[in-house]
């Protein structure tokens, strides 16, 4: 038995590897003649100019400081939330609420991502423009985030929030599964020692802040790679500035609207392949650090 | 690429279609229209049908030289050293069939008539006509003195690669110096207004038109037939002439017709550089924004001829296009 099984399992695992080993060599591949001819400057520089037959030149500096900027603003608000719901979830709701809530967060994950867009479009652009970007501005404008003056509903706050309405569903699951399989008897100790239940919650989070990375690690590396709603939110220009309310654009969000007539001209595919590499190779970082914090936090329940 | 490529030829309709249809790609201007005709045509109980994918000048071109389509629409025509290799191939065909226009749209409650030129656009997308009560956006308007706010101009334009793009900045580089000196025309530009935090860019004429929809105080340009579908205002423009107007069949009819007997081509000759001239005879008499698309095709199929005689009698033209000059119709079917 365990002679078969063996190898067609770990065939799954080579098979993994393999792909991954073939991206990241067909797209460094890919990469090649626009890195080559501007170095750094791809990274460092903002601009996107092509021309058929002309000077082409391809520096996406603005796309990739906003990926950071929109992702950091959908961790930042999904990560509260998501603890708070999973806390909610398993501590506190009775039977029934607890299974639709289950139930409409599965369903949220679920969603197609073209809905979030369309919805992040008519809806939440708008609605952010006129009751938090117009209100901060007003009241907090002497703050260099908030002294723009907010003019459109499509901004880097919008995409940042439309994503982390768009995260919360997977790391709540995740969150919220670690939380619930904490030893029953884990709690029962921490009421016998007299805890209060808000400190004993905090006591529990703590025990599973190794799955609190995870589900960071996870939310962050959606966000980066989300497309198709983030592109129709975002405003897709670029410029470089610390103001969330204005106009940007993301990696993801650059190949979606590029990519259809790149091949008219002679870079701009090895430009998207390039842009791509980034992207994957932010997204590697991001997850050998989460998961070197996984390993460091984990704790074997003992009882 | 090779497995995106190898996905995309498994989906695509004209490998899997049936002999029985003639099958064309390309350019997305034409594609409204081309739909309309082939709805009727393929009920019209001809022994073929015709089929066509809508994926850009530049994917119906490379489709031409892979020879996997009977026809292909493009909007540049090709270039003369495609026209010349692809020719000793057979005998090819190339000619304007349908004519357009780009319009520009805008979203200012209570304004349904707002005049502008190329230069006022220009200033607009560099950036320094910034407020909606700018004197020289009230010099042409001066009925909506007290009426446009003094409110920023959010600039919508293409993100994508486009030759709706190119028809619009060739226009903003014949109406102002600077224009054409420090941003240019193409099918994608670098928009100074985009680093002022007051660009958007939407992709394909629906991004466009859906922002400037959702964004109050904004301006974009789309195809008219776009603008038509989905009822939005329509700018008066002038070009040389000073003269302010909206697109019109009649118009542009006009203005194709004179532009074919500059050109004087036919479907034998190279087509390459035909745009300037339709672009510069809009510019110099009457709406400045005029675009036509090509069709290219390898003669000796009968299937494409039979279709080019009913659209010319039968075919009707749907709003947002009109049809090239009767004359050069018969020339070409001759």
């Amino acid at each position: 038995m365990r002679d078969w099984l063996r190898p067609v399992l770990a065939s799954a695992a080579l098979l993994i590897l393999l792909v991954l080993g073939a991206m990241i060599l067909f797209l460094t591949y890919k990469s090649v003649p626009v890195l080559s001819r501007e170095g750094l400057s791809f990274i460092l520089d903002s601009g996107w100019i092509a021309s058929e037959g002309g000077e082409e030149y391809y520096g996406i500096a603005a796309a990739l400081l906003g990926t950071l900027y929109t992702s950091a603003i959908a961790v930042a608000l999904a990560l509260p939330v998501s603890v708070s719901l999973s806390v909610f979830v398993v501590e506190m709701a009775p039977r029934k609420i607890r299974t639709v809530l289950e139930g409409a967060i599965l369903m949220m994950a679920l969603l197609p991502t073209v809905l979030y867009g369309l919805w992040g479009l008519t809806y939440l652009g708008p609605f952010l423009l006129r009751y938090v970007m117009c209100p901060l501005h007003g009241s907090l404008g002497w703050f260099p985030l908030f002294s723009e003056e907010p003019k459109t509903g499509n901004t880097i706050l919008t995409a940042g929030v439309l994503l982390a309405i768009m995260i919360t569903p997977y790391m709540t699951a995740i969150i919220k599964d670690a939380y619930s399989s904490i030893p029953r008897e884990y709690r029962e100790g921490l009421y016998a020692l007299g805890t209060t239940r808000a400190e004993a919650i905090l006591v529990l989070l703590r025990m599973v802040k190794s799955s609190i990375a995870v589900a960071v690690v996870l939310g962050l590396g959606r966000a980066a790679g989300e497309t198709v709603a983030v592109s129709m939110v975002v405003g897709n220009t670029m410029g470089i500035s610390i103001s969330p309310f204005r106009p940007g654009y993301t990696i993801s969000s650059l190949i979606a609207n590029q990519f259809g007539n790149a091949f008219l001209y002679r870079l701009m595919p090895s430009a998207l392949y390039g842009s791509a590499l980034i992207l994957m190779g932010i997204s590697t970082a991001i997850a050998v650090l989460g998961l070197w914090l996984a390993r460091r936090w984990s704790i074997k329940w003992r009882i | 690429m090779t497995v995106l490529v190898a996905l995309a030829y498994l989906v695509h309709p004209y490998l899997i279609a049936p002999s029985g249809v003639l099958v064309g790609s390309g350019a997305t201007f034409p594609q409204a229209q081309l739909e309309a005709w082939m709805s009727s045509f393929n009920n019209a109980g001809f022994p073929f049908k015709v089929e066509y994918v809508g994926k850009g000048s530049g994917g119906g071109q490379s489709d031409l030289s892979a020879g996997v389509v009977d026809f292909i629409c493009t909007d540049p025509p090709l270039s003369s050293e495609l026209w010349a290799r692809l020719k000793e191939r057979g005998d090819l065909v190339e000619f304007p069939f349908i004519l357009g226009a780009v319009v520009v749209t805008y979203n200012l409650p209570g304004v349904d008539r707002l005049r502008l030129n190329g230069s006022v656009l220009a200033g607009m997308y560099m950036g320094y006509i910034r407020y909606w009560d700018d004197e020289r956006i009230l010099a042409l308007n001066p009925g909506l003195r007290g009426v446009l706010p003094h409110r920023e101009i959010l600039l919508v334009h293409r993100s994508d690669s486009s030759g709706t793009t190119f028809l619009f900045t060739s226009f903003l580089s014949l109406s102002s110096e600077e224009w054409r000196r420090s941003v240019g025309r193409g099918k994608l530009v670098r928009w100074p207004v985009d680093e002022l935090g007051r660009g958007l860019g939407g992709q394909g004429n629906l991004g466009v038109s859906q922002l400037v929809m959702e964004n109050q105080f904004s301006l974009g340009y789309v195809e008219w037939s776009f603008a038509l579908q989905l009822n939005m205002p329509i700018a008066e423009l002038s070009g040389k002439s000073g003269d302010f107007t909206v697109p019109t069949v009649e118009g542009l009819v006009e203005v194709a017709d004179s532009a074919l007997r500059i050109l004087d081509r036919g479907p034998e000759d190279d087509w390459d550089g035909d745009v300037d001239v339709l672009l510069e005879t809009a510019f110099s008499s009457g709406y400045p924004l005029v675009g036509w698309s090509h069709l290219v095709f390898y003669r000796g199929d009968g299937r494409i001829l039979q279709w080019l005689s009913w659209i010319r009698e039968e075919g009707t033209t749907v709003p947002g296009y009109a049809p090239i000059p009767d004359w050069f119709w018969e020339e070409v079917l001759e």
